[in-house]
């Protein structure tokens, strides 16, 4: 007699497989888990802006540079202290962290996205196409990012999508050539012959066939370029050219930083701290992804 | 070989046209110009007239596509023009700044290289035991530390600690070469770290990739001392993707470089930038740009040409 068994060994439901597959991942990759794990506690942390503390990001509570665990004027408590107007900083880290997070994740994707159109485009169709396009790639890898980032912002202004949309541009050259490179050869196999020979379309082909095929590059690509992108974003916030206080940003929560060390380190030590944890969670994750993507590249870096 | 460099070199005239376009373009997206800053910096009303007078005798008045002309030309004489808040011409203002720049970035490779090229082969020669362990983990957190971050550490815990500050100077490199030393090396420190974060993890993975092969066995089994595998076979081999990828960073090296020059108050060709865009100085940031641009371009192509001419293993159609 036949029985049902719920023992999941047995009877693999495919959310059971799928669990098992991403606990099998996590087991050999422990580096990458423990970045995601990171990664998902500093969103839940960034989310509960405005839960986590009662305070205001953009209200003065104390006095100048207020050291940590100390009380403000109306004995609130100021867990990691105050900035240099008094603001209390951990609020501020949260709603901060929403805008570096907004910047850190579209930028790269709306770079890595047209840069991976742009590859593929360039890679299939060669000839002509491809030499005018790779010489605008030169200059776009051959300019320091952040002066063409400087232009863009001032140009569409200080808002979040300036910044995106600036950042993004530092991401096109170099992603777009990374799949170029990928395209190429794959676009000498026979899948793509065949599908050539079968009378696909060239638009066919490209959606088709050589898009999900590079799709791992763009995704490692993606993923080390969110790391990137936040830095990117505090080294313009810093400058002055990034988003405009009163909204934070882990960047311009920096820039008066240096005037105000003296009072009180805490200023310059917090923010730039969690952009390094955030960053290094990231790259950890990104790590594993391209070991788990790109058996090219296993057992690299 | 040859019909490669010549290949190269022509590509260059394109890619440095494109770079002149671009750059003019990037500063005409500005909001505004250099004109209303002119007149404001006289008084608080703003006197149209003068507005006019300035932007007729910058030239900026005239049709986008003439303007575009003009500065094409221009460059096709080898002229870059003049500032147009100071008067100077560019090519003095470039060559005044760009001593510091260029140094720092050459002093930052220099000091990330001296640190990644040993950690790298001492990680992959120990491969999986503690100093790898030790080595990649810091090279992880150093990739993750923004180096401008590390910029202000350093300079405010020296500032705090032992009241040191850089000495500023007018100076260049010939004159005061200890002063302009003192003065470059703790932004080089920082942006150095960051390179060689990158540069550590490459060294060890080519090593690891260049200990695996045949040859690299071939001289175990002969019996040469294991120092002499590494040294005389294996690292000239490793060595190459190293420089590659110093010539890859190094527009990255001078992104590091426009934040650290304003945190250290440099007179850089990064602060240069960052004033004549918020001038509206079209003239002189045109100029910056394009000259930044193509230094990267031309280092590019140069390590290019030597990494053909290095790895025989390259073969050019």
């Amino acid at each position: 007699m036949i029985t049902a068994t719920n023992n999941p060994e047995l009877s693999p439901t495919r959310a059971n497989r799928t669990g098992s597959a991403a606990w099998r991942i996590m087991r050999r990759h422990p580096t990458g888990a423990v970045g995601l794990v990171i990664t998902i506690l500093i969103l839940l942390f960034i989310l509960s802006a405005g839960l986590l503390t009662p305070h205001k990001y953009d209200r003065t509570l104390s006095g100048k540079a207020a050291p940590m665990m100390s009380r403000g004027f109306d004995d609130e408590l100021l867990v990691l202290g105050g900035d240099e107007l008094g603001r209390d900083i951990l609020t501020r880290l949260q709603h901060a962290g929403r805008t570096s997070f907004v910047i850190g994740l579209a930028a790269p994707l709306l770079g890595v996205t047209l840069g991976t159109i742009i590859g593929i485009v360039s890679a299939y169709r060669g000839g002509i196409v491809d030499l005018l396009v790779q010489r605008v790639v030169d200059v776009l890898i051959s300019l320091p990012g952040l002066v063409l980032a400087m232009a863009v912002t001032l140009a569409l202004g200080f808002s979040v999508w300036g910044v995106i949309i600036a950042l993004s541009l530092n991401v096109v050259g170099g992603s777009s050539r990374v799949v170029r490179s990928h395209a190429l050869t794959q676009s000498q196999l026979e899948y793509v012959q065949a599908a050539r020979a079968l009378g696909a379309s060239d638009l066919r082909i490209i959606f088709r066939h050589l898009l999900p095929n590079s799709m791992a590059v763009s995704l490692v690509l993606f993923t080390v370029g969110v790391g990137a992108a936040i830095t990117a974003e505090a080294g313009l916030s810093f400058l002055g050219l990034g988003v405009q206080p009163p909204t934070p940003s882990w960047g311009n929560m920096l820039t008066f930083a240096q005037q105000y060390f003296r009072f009180g380190a805490h200023i310059a030590v917090i923010p730039g701290l969690t952009i390094a944890i955030v960053v290094f969670a990231i790259n950890l994750v990104g790590d594993s992804l391209r070991d788990i993507l790109d058996p090219h590249l296993r057992g690299r870096g | 070989m040859r019909d490669y460099i010549i290949r190269r070199v022509l590509l260059l005239i394109p890619n440095l046209f494109i770079l002149a376009t671009l750059t003019f373009f990037l500063a005409r997206v500005l909001p505004g110009d250099v004109a209303l800053g002119l007149v404001a910096e006289d008084g608080s009303v703003i006197d149209q007239e003068a507005v006019l007078v300035i932007r007729e005798r910058l030239g900026l008045n005239d049709p986008m596509p003439v303007q575009y002309a003009r500065w094409m030309l221009q460059l096709l004489q080898g002229d870059l023009g003049k500032s147009d808040v100071s008067d100077l011409s560019v090519v003095h203002i470039v060559a005044e700044t760009a001593e510091v720049t260029f140094l720092l970035a050459i002093l930052s490779v220099i000091i990330g290289a001296a640190m990644a090229i040993p950690f790298g082969i001492l990680s992959a020669m120990m491969r999986g035991r503690w100093p790898d362990q030790v080595i990649r983990t810091f090279s992880a957190v150093f990739l993750a530390l923004p180096n401008f971050w590390l910029g202000i550490l350093l300079l405010l815990a020296l500032v705090t600690w032992f009241s040191w500050s850089p000495p500023i100077f007018q100076e260049t490199f010939l004159d005061a070469p200890v002063k302009q030393f003192q003065r470059l090396i703790l932004p080089a420190v920082a942006i150095g770290t960051s390179f060689a974060a990158v540069a550590t993890r490459l060294t060890r993975s080519t090593m690891l990739e260049v200990l695996n092969q045949d040859y690299i066995r071939t001289a175990r089994a002969k019996g040469l001392f294991p120092n002499r595998v590494i040294i005389r076979h294996a690292l000239p081999n490793a060595v190459l993707p190293i420089i590659t990828l110093s010539a890859l960073l190094f527009a990255g090296l001078l992104n590091g470089a426009v934040v650290l020059e304003r945190i250290f108050a440099l007179p850089g060709m990064g602060v240069e930038i960052v004033t004549a865009t918020s001038e509206r100085d079209f003239q002189l940031l045109q100029g910056l740009v394009l000259v930044l641009g193509a230094f990267v371009m031309v280092w590019m192509l140069l390590i290019d040409l030597v990494y053909v001419a290095l790895d025989k293993r390259i073969q050019l159609e």
